[in-house]
């Protein structure tokens, strides 16, 4: 097992390269100039415009600039924001745990009603609560989480007044973003795992353990509900990395700091460092979650063993 | 399956169950607020009684919460280049002048009087001499030397404040008193920045202190000073108790609120819900559809502000064809409905505007305004006559040629729905625009590289200044987006630096109006204004003459 992970580890080193190198050419070939949009509302001479390229090192050729900032990564450093002068590890610093901190809310909040939702449904199949389950899936797959958001702070924050429509932190200023977000992932992982439980529900070994009279929540909690479970995983695994893109547009709607949030701004900027480094940060979790999430199988799936 | 179609309407009806209870939550109107007691015509009373009346009546201290639709990128007012920055750094310092909305007339700040010189090359400040900076070291000539040469400085990477400081040439401390301020060419423009933020006075201590630091421990001479600054998220500033030089037309001593936080709630409905929910107690960027229901309640007020600098205006591309036609940019004048316009998307906010300054600022003048007027049939004869035949679909064309013009947007610039609403305006005479919404960078781009027809810019600043950047051929690919650059053009915005005198400079500034809007170079649209919505017991907000708004009067009522 340990000589797996340092397997994976050390592929995870060419992957991030490939997304250092990726990120870096996307960005700067696709038109738009950082510093045209931080001159816009500065009425600035040519010569003024020249400067201002100079002194942030914009008018070396590409190559010159990778090799700048390569070498800065190598050193530890991601450089700083064009805009805000700062470095962009303090930037992503201060965003990354607000961001994984919703992340990590929606997600329990769309694995425990996920589970809860799949599992009564279908342990009843084809009854009302079935279709109750079901048909609330529906619909909340349907909701677009920045619409579910309007609707709860129309609902908690306006009419009721029981919750804040803004804030940063935990407690009671996380409850409305994290539903937004965790309601639409929860239907995802209901069907799922309804649908893989009703499976595993039919097959011999479950009719051997309830003829041999054990209860039902039994076979389906300890016998049933692990196997039904793996493909869960992988799509629990997939859609972590999917809604720290999501949270861009429910941090913006309820007014949360994030990194969602700082890449869609650094992007609309240019802000090169700053873009460049959210996305290595990201590449990183994305790999980190990849690799957590293989290492649960094998917990899971006693078949499963890594060499 | 054998039991599918029953399953299919089951799951139906359980959605459609679902949808109505969502919805009758959500409706059934607002919370009903207990109707206010009318109150009394108040009998016409002695100033003094009335003032005396309303100090009485107000509640002092209290914390104002303002909700900031735009974050800003770094607190540094020197660096910054956006509003949000302005808007908070002129809390935090003092102008070195003052003005009123409206009055070219210049009045004390920081600086009890000036001089100038008749080529505006050339300003003398003699500065008060009871002013401290917030960190309590005093404020004195080499301060604001400091403070202009580090604007200037290309390491500080000044992005507005640069622009407020034109040909700057050098400043030069006199007396400990008195200060110098040399221009390389005439700048008769400098004494309006001087009257805003964006020519901000720090303290070279904290400077010195700070270093790369320094925005988040950003110290002037102003009624506010910053307690706690966290990026994206909010500002927190508190009452500055030593402070005794706010404008001669207001109280005497320090700020009434004892603390103003800034939030940043980017988010259009969060924000105004948050006014509601007592959250914050002031808003900005009020939408006029919002307005209605803000209106309708009797805790809430609004207050609309003209803002200065340009409106919201048409740039049509000199160069390219065809709208490098005359013909078809004077059509386009003509063509437009702006009443229509400003009915339909700005009802309560913005303003039908037809020169190329806005209102409050010098240099307009509405002789200007009456050069064109709507009519689409003129319109369509200057067409007709330049030979632009209408087809068959509608749309006019010439030698083969469509007219068809394109326009380049981007997304939360809030241009799509006036460029929609002008669209089918000139759709009526027989023009095409094409309209592309691209992300920021890219449609910048292209505004600066002169490859599409019409650019849609506005402006806030505090002199006509940005006349000649707009306009003069030098600036070509950076902030001439109409790209246009014309001999006679040249000569006239020349005339309009070379004197302070305001009356001159206006004289001159309206013959370069009159140039453009003959020509049909720019096509104004609608003034901008600030749209601020606040809890009824809030009073005393004043504004700068760019229209951002001052906190220093601003006090809570019983």
């Amino acid at each position: 097992m340990g000589k797996y992970i340092v397997k994976r580890l050390v592929l995870a080193i060419p992957t991030l390269l490939g997304v250092i190198v990726g990120a870096f050419l996307i960005i700067h070939l696709v038109p738009g100039d950082p510093v045209d949009i931080m001159l816009f509302n500065a009425n600035p001479t040519p010569e003024q415009v020249t400067e201002l390229r100079h002194q942030l090192g914009l008018d070396k050729p590409l190559h010159a600039q990778f090799g700048t900032y390569l070498w800065g990564l190598m050193r530890g450093r991601f450089g700083e924001s064009l805009q805000t002068h700062r470095p962009v590890s303090d930037e992503i610093g201060e965003k990354l745990v607000p961001t994984l901190q919703l992340t990590f809310c929606g997600m329990g909040i769309a694995i425990i009603f996920g589970l809860a939702m799949g599992v009564i449904a279908a342990m009843r199949p084809n009854s009302w609560v079935d279709n109750l389950a079901m048909g609330a899936a529906n619909v909340a797959v349907a909701m677009p989480a920045f619409w579910l958001g309007i609707l709860l702070i129309l609902l908690f924050a306006l009419k009721l007044g029981w919750l804040p429509a803004t804030g940063q932190g935990g407690g009671e200023r996380l409850i409305l973003p994290a539903l937004s977000i965790g309601i639409g992932y929860s239907a995802i992982i209901a069907r799922l795992v309804r649908s893989n439980l009703i499976q595993v529900l039919d097959r011999d070994y479950i009719l051997t353990a309830r003829s041999k009279g054990l209860m039902e929540r039994i076979v389906v909690f300890r016998h049933a509900l692990k196997n039904a479970l793996i493909p869960v995983i992988t799509m629990i695994g997939l859609q972590f990395g999917n809604m720290m893109g999501a949270a861009v547009v429910i941090e913006t709607l309820f007014a949360r700091i994030g990194i969602g949030r700082l890449l869609v701004e650094a992007i609309l900027q240019r802000d090169y460092p700053l873009i460049q480094g959210t996305i290595f940060v990201f590449g990183v979790i994305y790999i980190a979650s990849n690799l957590i999430i293989d290492l649960l199988y094998s917990l899971v799936d006693p078949r499963i063993r890594y060499s | 399956m054998l039991n599918s179609r029953p399953r299919l309407w089951k799951t139906a009806a359980v959605v459609f169950v679902l949808l109505l209870a969502v919805s009758l939550c959500m409706a059934g109107g607002k919370k009903e607020e207990p109707a206010p007691e009318s109150k009394p015509a108040p009998a016409p009373e002695k100033k003094a009684e009335k003032v005396e009346k309303a100090e009485k009546a107000m509640i002092g201290g209290g914390d104002l919460v303002y909700g900031s639709w735009q974050s800003p990128e770094t607190l540094d007012a020197q660096v910054s280049g956006l509003q949000a920055t302005m808007a908070m750094a002129t809390q935090i310092h003092d102008p070195l002048l003052r003005q009123q909305q409206g009055s070219t007339k210049i009045y004390p700040g920081l600086a009890e009087s000036y001089e100038v010189t008749g080529d505006a090359t050339e300003y003398t400040f003699y500065l008060r001499k009871d002013v401290t900076f917030h960190d309590g070291t005093p404020f004195n000539a080499e301060a604001v030397k400091f403070s202009l040469d580090r604007i200037v400085n290309p390491e500080t990477r000044s992005i507005v404040a640069r622009g407020a400081l034109g040909p700057f040439d050098a400043c030069e401390v006199v007396d400990e008193y008195t200060v110098k301020v040399k221009f390389k060419e005439p700048f008769a423009g400098f004494l309006n920045m001087c009257c805003t933020a964006y020519v901000p006075i720090l303290s070279p201590a904290a400077v010195k202190k700070w270093g790369d630091q320094y925005q988040f421990h950003v110290t002037g001479t102003g009624p506010f000073m910053l307690k706690e600054y966290v990026p994206d998220d909010h500002l927190t500033l508190v009452r500055f108790e030593d402070y005794n030089w706010g404008p001669e037309w207001d109280h005497p001593g320090p700020a009434y609120v004892d603390s103003l936080t800034y939030k940043i709630i980017p988010e259009d409905l969060t924000r105004v819900s948050t006014l509601k929910t007592g959250e914050t107690n002031i808003i900005d960027n009020v939408r006029s559809h919002d307005l209605p229901d803000l209106e309708k309640d009797p805790d809430v007020k609004l207050a609309i502000t003209p803002v200065a600098g340009a409106p919201w205006i048409m740039l049509l591309n000199y160069q390219l064809f065809p709208t490098s036609e005359k013909a078809v940019r004077v059509a386009v004048e003509y063509a437009i409905d702006r009443e229509t316009l400003c009915n339909l998307l700005y009802k309560g906010t913005n303003e039908p505007h037809e020169s190329p300054i806005e209102k409050i600022t010098l240099g307009y003048d509405p002789e200007i305004d009456e050069i064109y007027s709507y009519d689409p049939a003129m319109s369509k004869k200057i067409l007709d006559d330049a030979g632009w035949k209408v087809g068959s679909d509608g749309i006019r064309a010439k030698g083969g040629k469509r007219l068809t013009l394109t326009w380049v947007i981007w997304p939360g610039g809030a241009m799509d729905e006036p460029a929609s609403v002008v669209q089918d305006q000139l759709r009526q005479v027989g023009i095409e625009i094409e309209i592309q919404s691209l992300d920021v960078g890219t449609a910048f781009g292209l505004w600066n590289s002169g490859e599409r027809h019409i650019a849609m810019p506005f402006y806030v600043w505090a002199d006509p200044m940005f006349m000649q950047s707009w306009y003069g051929c030098d600036f070509i690919g950076s902030s001439n987006w109409g790209h246009v650059c014309n001999e006679e053009l040249e000569a006239l915005l020349a005339k309009c630096e070379i004197s302070p005198d305001p009356k001159i400079r206006a004289a001159a500034l309206k013959e370069v109006q009159r140039w453009l809007m003959e020509e049909g170079v720019t096509v104004p649209l609608f003034g901008k204004s600030l749209a601020l919505a606040l809890d009824a017991n809030i009073e005393g907000i004043e504004y700068e003459i760019t229209g951002l708004p001052l906190f220093f009067e601003t006090h809570f009522m019983k």
